[in-house]
């Protein structure tokens, strides 16, 4: 089954040429870790059809790389069973799956009208000058992303919040926040895995 | 690796309406309620119960209690059930658990807090309509609510209350957790089922509805966290002890009402339908308006349905009363705006969000939803005209009601409601050429 899908993957390139990351599929090491194409084998394993596992492979991919470069969605539609296209039109619809390599954290301010009302703009724009970046910037570093969102996170009543990757941080006071930011400086919630460049892992078998 | 225990327990109010909660029965908790502890308050009997009914009699028993959906639309839980046809082959329950409304939080805490009172609603559901495969399609920013209802469902399994021959009976249940990826529009339930079939997730036409093609074009029923987790309190108490909370009998049963906004203790508040009013909502449980402020007006439903203006506070929190006062109860997230806060800006900042999350698949709604929030943005900063208040009304118009789905219809009645019911503050706008309020407040 594998083999089939993958002869299709390169056929595809051969229509459409390489993709824009570099040469073609066949020509270069995947951008996915054997334990990322394990996790993904597994997921496809847990649902009646193969495809329902098409959006959790692409968050397994991003996990690993920290976004998703073309190739990773050439490969996860390889194992998944499905057109480039199919994987592509997930890969950007949805806001959690990134097209581009961001900061190593990513810091989600919420801004809707529930956290406007209780602060959310100020600790956008305390957060914007204590890292010295716009939202929408990455620190020089490449370590901190700050993004504004007008998105519900579903903690309204803890307002001001933020997201930094997974993890909510809510009740933002002003002493929480000098606390975050001290913490983002720090480098506390780096994720190993989101190093912002699509190398592939360093070979890790053979 | 979640900051949630770390969470202040929002202050507790005093009890106001003597009612003891059962969806939320540990304000302020932050930790989960496992197996055994939610075996010893009763958990499980319901389902326990259940299985030794006939299905039919389980979506009697629902029917009866008069349950109502929870997730916004209020259709009768027990209904939508009882649509699903008597065919073999596979069939599906899903759980609408994309709580993404601004302003909705309820779903969350249920699932974190209690995550075995939703694992045995969708138990008990699927049973009823036949499925042995159930979903919670989840959002993906709830991570800890997704871990600990996989952690509860793995308990449930262990315990053999799921799974294969689910307590002794025969009948084989497997739930599965999904987790999505930031789309509001997979809360729509035809759009959840897309996503879930690994495709964007955009709406389906109907009919025909999830109730007879549905996932993978089988039998579906999709409801919600909430209305889920009272099955499990129907069937353990019966559908006539059911009925005596709220008002009977179209509002029956607990609401859990999301209070966000100016107000001093914003938090869930579980009480049963129809028994306090806005206002008494907002002073006795929220405790105020900061400052002593007045209320502006009121969003019941999160951004999704039309502003309540403050002489409409007296209006009781149940869904014929809201719909009565020319709004709707919805998901019952109730967004409270005082007298600081600016009604452009912050209907242009709810048309962000529909912009945003309009999936573009209908025009109207993609095109739309753009426009009326550089409208109303352009509005806010002084530079409109009392053309563009046409306009706005002009364009919503050529949105509700032309789109396959609920949110274009939503998606304008930030504008509308603020247009009709404030147009005096619509007006100054740009008779002074600028927003006459301070920024945000807070």
């Amino acid at each position: 089954m594998t083999d089939r899908l993958n002869e299709r993957t390169a056929r595809d390139e051969s229509v459409h040429g390489p993709t824009a990351d570099g040469p073609s599929a066949s020509d270069r090491q995947p951008l996915l870790a054997p334990e990322t194409r394990e996790r993904i084998a597994a997921e496809i394993r847990r649902f009646p059809q193969r495809r329902t596992a098409l959006l959790p492979a692409l968050k397994m991919a991003q996990a690993q790389i920290g976004w998703l470069p073309p190739g990773s969605i050439a490969e996860v539609a390889g194992l998944v069973g499905v057109s480039h296209a199919a994987a592509n039109e997930l890969a950007s619809f949805y806001s959690m799956l990134r097209l581009r390599p961001g900061g190593r954290s990513k810091v989600e301010v919420c801004v809707q009208l529930p956290c406007a009302l209780a602060g959310g703009e100020k600790l956008l724009a305390v957060l914007s000058d204590a890292l010295d970046i716009a939202p929408g910037e990455v620190t020089p570093d490449g370590s901190i992303e700050l993004i504004r969102t007008a998105e519900c996170f579903g903690a309204c009543h803890r307002a001001p919040m933020c997201r930094v990757n997974d993890e909510y941080h809510e009740h933002l006071t002003p002493e929480a926040t000098r606390g975050l930011i001290e913490a983002l400086r720090a480098g506390t919630f780096e994720q190993p895995g989101a190093n912002g460049n699509a190398s592939p892992p360093a070979a890790s078998s053979a | 690796m979640t900051t949630i225990e770390e969470r202040p327990p929002e202050q507790q109010p005093s009890a106001a309406v003597d009612y003891r909660p059962m969806l939320l029965p540990h304000p302020g908790r932050t930790t989960p309620v496992m197996l055994e502890e939610y075996r010893q308050a009763g958990g499980y009997q319901g389902w326990e119960k259940a299985i030794t009914m006939a299905p039919d009699a389980v979506i009697e028993e629902v029917k009866s209690s008069g349950l109502r959906g929870r997730g916004g639309a209020g259709f009768p839980a027990g209904a939508k059930w009882g649509f699903v046809p008597k065919v073999d082959g596979p069939k599906y329950m899903v759980c609408n658990a994309d709580e993404s409304e601004p302003g909705a939080f309820k779903d969350r805490e249920i699932m974190e807090i209690e995550p075995h009172m939703l694992v045995e609603g969708v138990a008990i559901g699927s049973y009823a309509i036949g499925a042995q495969d159930a979903f919670i399609y989840i959002r993906g920013e709830y991570v800890t609510a997704a871990d600990r209802l996989d952690a509860a469902i793995a308990e449930a399994e262990q315990a053999g209350l799921v799974g294969g021959n689910v307590l002794g009976s025969g009948y084989n249940l497997t739930i599965r957790v999904f987790r999505g990826a930031g789309a509001y529009i997979c809360g729509e339930e035809t759009a959840l089922l897309e996503s879930l079939e690994g495709r964007r997730p955009m709406p389906r036409s109907r009919p025909p509805f999830p109730a007879v093609e549905g996932l993978y074009r089988r039998p579906t029923v999709v409801n919600n966290v909430e209305t889920l987790a009272n099955v499990p309190h129907i069937l353990r108490n019966g559908q006539e002890w059911y009925q005596t909370i709220g008002v009977p009998p179209k509002n029956t049963g607990p609401k859990i009402f999301c209070l966000s906004g100016r107000v001093n203790r914003p938090g869930n508040y579980e009480l049963p339908l129809g028994s306090v009013t806005f206002r008494e909502l907002i002073e006795q449980y929220g405790g105020g308006i900061p400052n002593g402020g007045a209320v502006k007006g009121v969003l019941p439903a999160g951004a999704s349905a039309p502003i309540l203006t403050a002489d409409k506070l007296d209006t009781r929190l149940d869904y014929d009363s809201v719909q009565a006062a020319g709004s709707m109860l919805g998901s019952a997230s109730l967004i409270v705006l005082d007298e600081t806060v600016c009604i452009v800006r912050a209907a242009a900042r709810m048309e962000e969000f529909f912009r945003h999350e309009s999936c573009g698949k209908c025009t109207p709604c993609r095109e739309g939803t753009a426009w009326l929030h550089e409208v109303l943005l352009r509005l806010e900063q002084g530079r409109g005209s009392s053309a563009d208040l046409d306009l706005l009304m002009s364009l919503s118009g050529q949105i509700s009601g032309k789109v396959l789905c609920a949110l274009g219809d939503f998606a304008t009645s930030p504008v509308t409601a603020t247009v009709r019911q404030y147009r005096d503050e619509y007006l100054e706008h740009f008779r002074l050429g600028r927003c006459p309020y301070d920024s945000w407040a807070a």
